[in-house]
């Protein structure tokens, strides 16, 4: 890469200063070389908390989509880049026999479709969709996955009704006691994923670095060892976690010795995490693009909101927190209000989906190598229940989807078929997942 | 205490449920072992079977099934648990018709501990292996190294669980974690040992057009005017850089152009740069500037301009830079403390034997236990490799700190491997460290493990002693932070959802001053052993001038917190704090329910089970509604027999409070009604308003065993179970009835088996 590719790269200075925009936007040249032949397919997740307000999310009929509802309508322009799912139903989110906890659940079950367990002190569930692709996939790409969110979560207190606060602040799940953490820290995922590589000395030190670190980890992997055969099984499961993370990061190490990336400048590197709401969600959804255009990795996810979120929308107008007002007793003040927030929602969508678009890859954009689900684990917000989910398929999967339509699938249908269809794209092959019953016919 | 307990019976507010506690106190008069046909069977007969018989029996707890001792004694875990939900007056519900006697709850609990536990004999349940959390890392780098690293910002939040961020099972290790202690341990060395860096590397690279204010094209910044280009830059440290720019000059005039750099508004040097386009220069200074954020600006000064005459051609003087970076630090880094502590008791006069000494010393402190000389031979090896010394001990530390005997807190079965089921001591290492986590956040310090070291931590005299010193030691202040601030949820006003634009006093320095109260309140309580009562009733409390607005409390001025007498206002400990107020209230209104189900959860101790399925947003139902008061409103729906059972319990507490709004601020009215804060409890006490309403609380010993139960889930870094009740209890025993004290119960857990020893479980 040559500096005179950066065309536009002065805006980046502006990052977490008091105007704090703009953001990412062209922190790379229009063409970044990659180091493969063909385009790999990406997998994004983007999760909502509190559900939608569906009379305003659903279009009137199926089929090619034409009129968008309201809340959908700052997608006109994506019209044909995007499919609306209905009929899908989270059956595991439900209580099953464990009492409420629907947010815990909700955002826990989205995307591993299994029940959690509901146990003071514990956490059990299952690995989810996305993870299940990195550890299959991952290891082409320096990172296995990236996990993106707003609210860092590990609030004090009973976070829902005795889950642990681990199922409503993570979607991903690295095994079923391991949320993947996800980063919430604008500078921090841009040190993680790029820091130091665009000069000729960050590279030099990185790669001292590296040597180094890999002395470091046959060292503790040797004192990891040792201990492991003194521990007790639940200790000893623990140990195992750690393993596993020696394990990637020696995956990485190696990987960065051998692989070629395009290099991000650090003149790009935000300040920190931004006051406004808004602009926090474009910042990482920038991050998010960079990462998938520079293969940093090619599955992800985010969390616009920890699940339950009481979040007041101020930038909305709306004072009140988003959770309380979800649950509306049909006021028609507060329906407006929460329409507003699912709308307001999908304008950062838009965004993402503009930015993917705006970016090219090969000879098309990121929007058509990509698929990007968009939804909440919760169906209407007021009812807590857990199907008839607001689900939304954008991208063309490097064409493997058919996006602009408006499909409602048989009541109750799965949503964990979806997830197994969108497996299969990935060249993940899993026969079920959670309570799966086959591949959705998308 | 009996007498104390029988007094108190009288008063306490939900009879029914309440009893229990008083049980220590009833006199055993009839002696002799109860048994299970004679004694217990009838009692669950009695009491239980409505829910808990035959095969639709409630959570699947069937207490009718076994009908003799000896099937009984093959299910021990079934009565223990029954036995703790009696103990905690969670069961029977407090709705209840049929409610056992005192001497039926007594006769229940004694057969349990008197015949059933016996049997199996005492296990001490192990947390789960314990990862420091975040908020132990950054206090366990800053007491070994006295380096400050935001450890709660870098690293990924920890899973909090039973209401605490230490609960061992719940603290995961994801791969994107671990990868993050290493890149910490990296950092928080390199800020523990200042080193000459090998080479000096660019800070910052910034291109022509990455400058912000300046048209650009082709990388190249154009100053065709005298104008000014900024770029952010972040530096390391305080020191000395070299600030080196790449320009040139479309030179007119009998000047060159100027060219002057400076650093967050301080000049730094003018250039005059003299070269053309053919051959740009590099022009260089020096400066000492701050560390952090920091604006860099470039400047052309002398713009020259004259028109094409007749006789002459256009003069056009214009500056253009390539690029502009920061280089260094390039001064000799100041040593850190912890450096030169470390090399005036490791001096090189040790010659050969130095990097050893102080690795073995290092790794004792960093891994909280003496390292075995196998252990320091490695460490050695791989620090060998650097030098200087330093270096070298930078790169040990390194290693230390991503271990897992660092990054856990480890109790492995000591080899060879005892049988499974065996109860051991702690080593006293392993004891130091638990003390260590639980009375200071962190991890043991020097003469913590020397006494540990001496065997002094062996004795119940020795424990006290070590833990009088950490109660006053500034470390305990998190005690105060990592306990009371999860237990009371004032950490969670860091986030808490406030309408500013109803309540303006609520600021972004009013998060932090509320917090402030009550946790200065816990630490006084604490070091200056006051009775734990005064955490509900003081009459004193700790404010700024902030705090005292909001309370209308005259003559507090000035952003410091001072003790306050505030006996003449309505407020009484933490039920008064704007803390507790707050992060139970809506964004735009109070939420009494909410209110009342912390008091149950967090005072008395008696979490209610939670609302049926649908019945959740009752609440909010009509809370938009403003045609009656938000009391007539919430009375009006809880009437629905799902719902009046709980709600009967917690809503009077919640509106007994309801004169402090949403921020704790006092007020006569509410949407327009009168406040109207009086009510009936459960067992029938009646109040008026909240300084009533902390008088009934204040008689309630559930409120000693609450605090008992949530600091021994602290402690152990897992939550309270059944067989944790005769250890909660006897805590509770060996309070002073007149003085009841924090470190009273902080002792008798530490002092416990519970505590002290540990299961060795299988492999």
């Amino acid at each position: 890469l040559t500096h005179s590719t950066f065309s536009r790269r002065k805006l980046l200075r502006g990052f977490g200063s008091a105007l704090a925009l703009p953001l990412l936007e062209s922190a790379l040249p229009a063409q970044v070389a990659l180091p493969f032949q063909s385009r790999p397919t990406r997998l994004v997740y983007l999760y909502v908390p509190n559900g939608v307000h569906l009379p305003d999310w659903w279009p009137e009929r199926e089929g090619k989509l034409e009129k968008l509802p309201w809340i959908l309508e700052p997608l006109q322009s994506f019209q044909g880049e995007f499919s609306v799912f209905g009929g899908l139903t989270s059956d595991k989110a439900r209580a099953n026999g464990d009492g409420p906890g629907d947010h815990a659940r909700a955002a826990a079950v989205w995307l591993t479709a299994e029940q959690p367990l509901k146990k003071d002190g514990h956490i059990g569930l299952g690995v989810s969709a996305d993870q299940i692709v990195a550890q299959s996939i991952g290891h082409q790409t320096r990172f296995r996955s990236l996990q993106l969110g707003c609210e860092k979560g590990g609030n004090a207190g009973q976070c829902d009704s005795g889950y642990s606060c681990a199922y409503s602040s993570n979607i991903s799940w690295q095994g079923p006691e391991t949320p993947a953490s996800k980063e919430v820290n604008p500078r921090l995922v841009f040190d993680r994923l790029f820091r130091g590589g665009n000069t000729a000395a960050g590279r030099a030190a990185s790669a001292a670095r590296l040597k180094e670190r890999k002395s470091l980890l046959d060292f503790v992997q040797e004192d990891a060892r040792k201990l492991r055969v003194q521990l007790s099984n639940a200790d000893g499961q623990k140990m195992d976690e750690y393993f596993s993370g020696i394990r990637e990061l020696e995956r990485r190490i190696a990987f960065a010795e051998k692989d070629f990336v395009a290099e991000v400048p650090d003149s790009a590197r935000p300040l920190g995490r931004p006051a406004d709401y808004a602009t926090h969600v474009r910042l990482l959804m920038d991050l998010l693009v960079l990462a998938l255009q520079t293969d940093r990795t090619r599955v992800a996810t985010f969390l616009m909101a920890n699940e339950g979120s009481n979040r007041s929308y101020r930038n909305l107008g709306i004072r009140e927190g988003h959770h309380g007002i979800s649950h509306h007793g049909n006021d028609a003040e507060k329906i407006e209000k929460i329409r507003r927030i699912n709308r307001f929602h999908i304008e950062q969508l838009a965004y993402l989906l503009g930015r993917l678009q705006d970016t090219k890859d090969g000879a098309g954009n990121l929007l058509d190598t990509t698929m990007l689900v968009y939804g909440s684990n919760i169906g209407d917000g007021n009812r807590h229940n857990h199907h008839n989910l607001p689900t939304l398929l954008c991208g063309r999967g490097n064409g493997s989807l058919l996006p602009g339509s408006f499909k409602r699938y048989p009541d109750e249908t799965p949503l964990a078929n979806l997830h197994l269809a969108l497996l299969d794209k990935m060249g993940v092959s899993a026969k079920t997942l959670g309570d799966s019953t086959g591949k959705l016919s998308l | 205490m009996r007498l104390l307990l029988l007094y108190r019976l009288v008063l306490v507010f939900c009879l029914p449920a309440s009893v229990c506690v008083a049980l220590v106190a009833v006199d055993p008069a009839h002696v002799g072992k109860p048994s299970f046909e004679q004694d217990v069977y009838p009692l669950l007969d009695r009491y239980c079977s409505k829910c808990h018989e035959g095969n639709d029996a409630k959570k699947e707890i069937d207490l009718l099934r076994l009908e003799s001792e000896e099937e009984a004694f093959e299910h021990p875990e079934l009565y223990q648990k029954a036995a703790w939900a009696l103990w905690r007056d969670t069961m029977p519900p407090p709705l209840a018709e049929k409610q056992p006697t005192l001497e039926e709850r007594e006769l229940l609990l004694r057969w349990v501990d008197e015949v059933l536990t016996p049997r199996q004999g005492f296990q001490p349940s192990a947390p789960t292996l314990r990862r420091l959390n975040n908020r132990e890392y950054k206090s366990a780098v800053r007491d070994l190294f006295q380096v400050a690293f935001e450890a709660e910002e870098f690293f990924p939040a920890d899973n909090v669980s039973s209401g605490f961020d230490n609960i061992g099972s719940a603290l995961a290790m994801s791969d994107m974690r671990f990868e993050k202690y290493v890149e910490a341990a990296e950092i928080v060395v390199g800020k523990a040992i200042a080193l000459d860096s090998p080479e000096h590397l660019p800070v910052v690279h910034i291109g022509g057009d990455e400058m912000r204010g300046i048209r650009a094209t082709d990388s190249l910044a154009h100053f065709y005017t005298n104008a000014t280009a900024t770029s952010e830059v972040y530096l390391p440290r305080d020191g000395v850089y070299r600030i080196r720019m790449q320009g040139w000059g479309r030179q007119a005039g009998n000047q060159n152009c100027l060219v002057r750099a400076s650093f967050n508004g301080g000049d730094l040097t003018v250039w005059d740069v003299s070269s053309t386009r053919s051959e740009p220069g590099i022009y260089e200074c020096e400066a000492i500037l701050d560390g952090g954020e920091g604006v860099l600006a470039i400047s052309f000064l002398n713009d020259y301009f004259r028109p094409k005459t007749d006789t002459s051609e256009k003069e056009d003087r214009n500056f253009y830079m390539d690029w502009i970076e920061v280089v260094g630090p390039i001064d000799a880094p100041e040593k850190t403390l912890f450096q030169k502590n470390l090399a005036l008791r490791f001096p090189e006069s040790l010659e050969g034997r130095r990097l050893e000494k102080t690795l073995e010393h290092l790794a004792f402190q960093v891994w909280r236990c003496p390292p075995a000389g196998e252990e320091v031979q490695r460490l050695l090896e791989i620090a060998g490799e650097q030098s200087p010394w330093e270096a070298a001990v930078r790169r040990g530390l390194e290693v230390m700190l991503v271990s897992p005997r660092f990054l856990f807190a480890l109790e492995p079965n000591p080899p060879p491997k005892k049988d499974p089921g065996k109860v051991r001591d702690l080593s006293p290492f392993e004891l130091a460290t638990r003390m260590s986590l639980l009375l200071w956040g962190s991890v043991p310090d020097e003469k913590l493990l020397r006494s540990a070291a001496e065997g002094a931590l062996s004795t119940d005299r020795g424990l006290e002693r070590a833990m009088s010193r950490m109660i006053h030691s500034p470390r305990s202040k998190a005690l105060s932070q990592g306990f009371a601030g999860q237990w009371l949820q004032v950490r969670n006003l860091k986030t808490a959802e406030v309408d500013r634009e109803l309540f303006p006093l609520f600021t972004e320095s009013m998060r932090h001053s509320m917090a402030e109260e009550s946790l200065r309140l816990f630490e006084h309580v604490l070091r200056e052993d006051r009775s734990v009562w005064e955490l509900l009733d003081a009459d004193y409390s700790f404010l700024n001038e902030e705090l005292a607005r909001l309370y209308e409390i005259q003559g507090v001025e000035g952003e410091h917190f001072r003790k306050v007498d505030i006996s003449s206002s309505p407020r009484r400990g933490l039920l008064g704090h704007g803390s507790i107020l707050t992060v139970t209230s809506r964004p735009t209104r109070t939420a009494p329910v909410i209110r009342g189900k912390w008091v149950l959860e967090n005072i008395v101790g008696s979490p209610l089970p939670p609302p049926p399925p649908g019945a959740d947003s009752l609440d909010e139902d009509n809370a938009a509604n403003t045609e009656a008061s938000l009391r007539k409103r919430l009375e009006a729906h809880r009437q629905k027999p799902n719902c009046i059972s709980c709600h009967s319990v917690m809503d009077p507490i919640g509106f007994g409070l309801e004169n402090f709004d949403p921020i704790g601020a006092w007020r006569e009215e509410a949407d327009a009604f009168p406040v109207d804060a009086a009510g009936t409890l459960l067992g029938g006490q009646q109040f008026e308003g909240a300084l009533e309403l902390v008088q009934i609380l204040r008689q309630d010993d559930r409120f000693l065993r609450c605090v008992t139960e949530k600091l021994a889930t602290y402690a152990l870094g897992r939550p309270m179970n059944p067989q944790d009740r005769p250890m909660l209890q006897s805590v509770l025993n060996n309070l002073d009835p007149e003085h009841p004290t924090l470190r009273q119960i902080l002792l008798g857990i530490i002092r416990s088996q519970t505590f002290r020893q540990r299961t060795v479980l299988r492999s």
